[in-house]
């Protein structure tokens, strides 16, 4: 039986020969520590397709959040040549948004104000902003909570405020670095259908970095194994599954098995 | 939820009165008692006189009846303007000296080296290049003062977390408004630890200033009433000072926090 075409992201048929979105060429990347040269990545080699979920997925220390460095803009390639949109990162900007791991709000601003930051100067009026503030607080459930500093409120929310406020600047591609992994585990795996459910509704591309494997099953359409010593990319798994996925399911079970073990083997 | 709402220990409000008024009282005993001579230390109903007398006037007209306007507005716009002038200097060089290393590899030595003389050792330079008066005090006071403000400002700027830093260039935004909208508002803390500590040292130097010989000026009466022998007058310039600071300092935290969000939430 042959089939009309791979169920590839969400739900949604991948066009063949789609232009990538984001490009890794070679992409290599040493620290200076001491005077010794310390190599970071080695060699990276990627590309990423429009509204497709990749996870990097790797032990720490091998890099991976470097790497999300240098798609953010950052850092700078130290070799190779890193292009979004077709053209060479030159520095970050709004088109490639970041969900950092730890706490990046504004701690002098309310919710409603961080959410809103990265509308000012955008000509927007007083009264747009608020709509769009509102309309982005409601799409994270937090529209009661708009008033609080983010020192009132709890650990999952702060990151639900992460997310509103860079899906508010409405960027193409989202750059996740371990955002869940202060969370607890029940906490975590609603963040994740969040993500999962506003994935669908906007389809941005998304590179989300973690160094769980049941994360990395849950989200990905693609996972992205890196392994240290220098950072390189060990292999890319396509993960198959049908969405919604049932994290209690066999077929779940299975591939984070197989996604272990290559972990481990050297 | 984690409300983490700041929740106050109940004080009792008299607690700050208790040392002034135990002093107070320890005093009143001793000069009742006649344990010190009263020109060393006179009793505080003279001082209380002396004080009604020299703000308001009296029946009695003394050389220091009614001074105390004149006074304290000379004072005030020298302290003022020392201070804005160390602000004006200080905040914007510590902001440069605190993001870019090449500004406090520029200034940090020239800095230091002039915040360990004695402030007291500029006075005469001052005199010989300023006169006496006006200009001066400001000098001296705007000197004094620019130090813990600079040195706070890039203190509190240099450790403004780096990934706020990141945030803001992502969400776009470029040099100037991330000075206003995010290292500013970082540091707030420290800065207003700066600027109080600034305003402090404004009060010491001048009286440091104003007791060279200027006309008027709360020194300048305390400096005065030593030449001619009125304990009574000294101690009432070094209350008036003492009552003059603290509320100054109230107002500028108060304005700060009128003025800025971050004043507001963070300190």
């Amino acid at each position: 039986m042959t089939k009309p075409f791979k169920v590839f992201s969400a739900g949604k048929p991948r066009a063949v020969q789609q232009s990538s979105i984001l490009e890794i060429k070679d992409l290599g990347l040493h620290f200076q520590v001491n005077g010794s040269v310390l190599p970071v990545l080695e060699k990276i080699r990627l590309a990423v397709q429009p509204g497709e979920m990749m996870c990097v997925l790797g032990p720490s220390g091998c890099g991976k959040t470097t790497l999300l460095n240098v798609l953010a803009g950052f850092l700078k390639p130290g070799t190779g040549q890193v292009l979004a949109h077709g053209r060479s990162i030159s520095g970050p900007g709004p088109d490639r948004c970041v969900v950092f791991q730890e706490d990046a709000l504004f701690p002098w601003l309310t919710v409603a104000e961080n959410i809103g930051f990265g509308l000012k100067g955008k000509g927007l009026s007083r009264r747009q902003r608020r709509e769009m503030v509102d309309r982005y607080l409601d799409m994270v459930g937090l529209l009661p909570f708009g008033g609080y500093l983010p020192s009132e409120i709890s650990g999952g929310m702060k990151q639900r405020v992460s997310l509103a406020r860079v899906l508010i600047l409405e960027p193409a591609i989202l750059l996740m670095d371990e955002p869940f992994v202060a969370l607890d585990s029940q906490t975590r795996q609603e963040m994740q259908q969040l993500l999962l459910s506003l994935w669908k509704r906007f389809s941005h591309t998304v590179v989300f970095v973690t160094h769980d494997v049941r994360e990395a099953v849950t989200l990905a359409d693609r996972v992205v194994m890196m392994d240290k010593n220098p950072g390189r990319v060990k292999k890319v798994v396509e993960i198959e599954l049908q969405r919604p996925r049932d994290p209690g399911g066999n077929l779940f079970h299975r591939q984070c098995a197989q996604l272990d073990d290559l972990l481990q083997s050297r | 939820m984690n409300n983490a709402r700041k929740t106050h220990i109940r004080i009792n409000p008299m607690l700050p009165w208790i040392l002034p008024a135990g002093l107070i009282l320890a005093w009143t005993a001793a000069a009742e008692l006649r344990l010190v001579p009263s020109y060393v230390l006179p009793h505080p109903r003279e001082i209380i006189h002396t004080g009604y007398v020299y703000i308001f006037g009296g029946p009695d007209t003394g050389m220091y009846a009614g001074r105390f306007v004149a006074d304290a507005k000379a004072s005030l716009i020298r302290v003022c303007a020392g201070f804005a002038v160390a602000a004006a200097a200080g905040i914007p060089l510590g902001v440069m000296s605190g993001r870019l290393p090449v500004v406090e590899r520029l200034l940090s030595t020239s800095v230091n080296g002039i915040r360990a003389v004695p402030g007291i050792s500029w006075l005469p330079l001052a005199l010989i290049w300023f006169g006496i008066g006006m200009k001066t005090t400001v000098f001296l006071v705007a000197l004094a003062a620019f130090f813990p403000v600079y040195i706070n400002c890039a203190s509190g700027v240099r450790h403004v977390s780096p990934v706020l830093l990141r945030a803001g260039a992502m969400m776009g935004v470029r040099r100037v408004r991330g000075t206003f909208a995010i290292l500013l508002p970082g540091a707030m803390p420290s800065l207003i630890s700066g600027l109080r500590l600034g305003l402090g040292i404004s009060w010491a130097y001048l009286v440091l200033g104003e007791l060279t010989g200027v006309q008027n000026g709360l020194g300048a009466v305390i400096m005065d009433a030593r030449m001619v022998g009125r304990t009574d007058v000294i101690i009432v310039g070094i209350v008036i000072i003492a009552f003059i600071g603290r509320i100054s300092d109230q107002m500028l935290t108060g304005c700060l926090r009128l003025c800025f969000k971050s004043a507001r939430r963070s300190a």
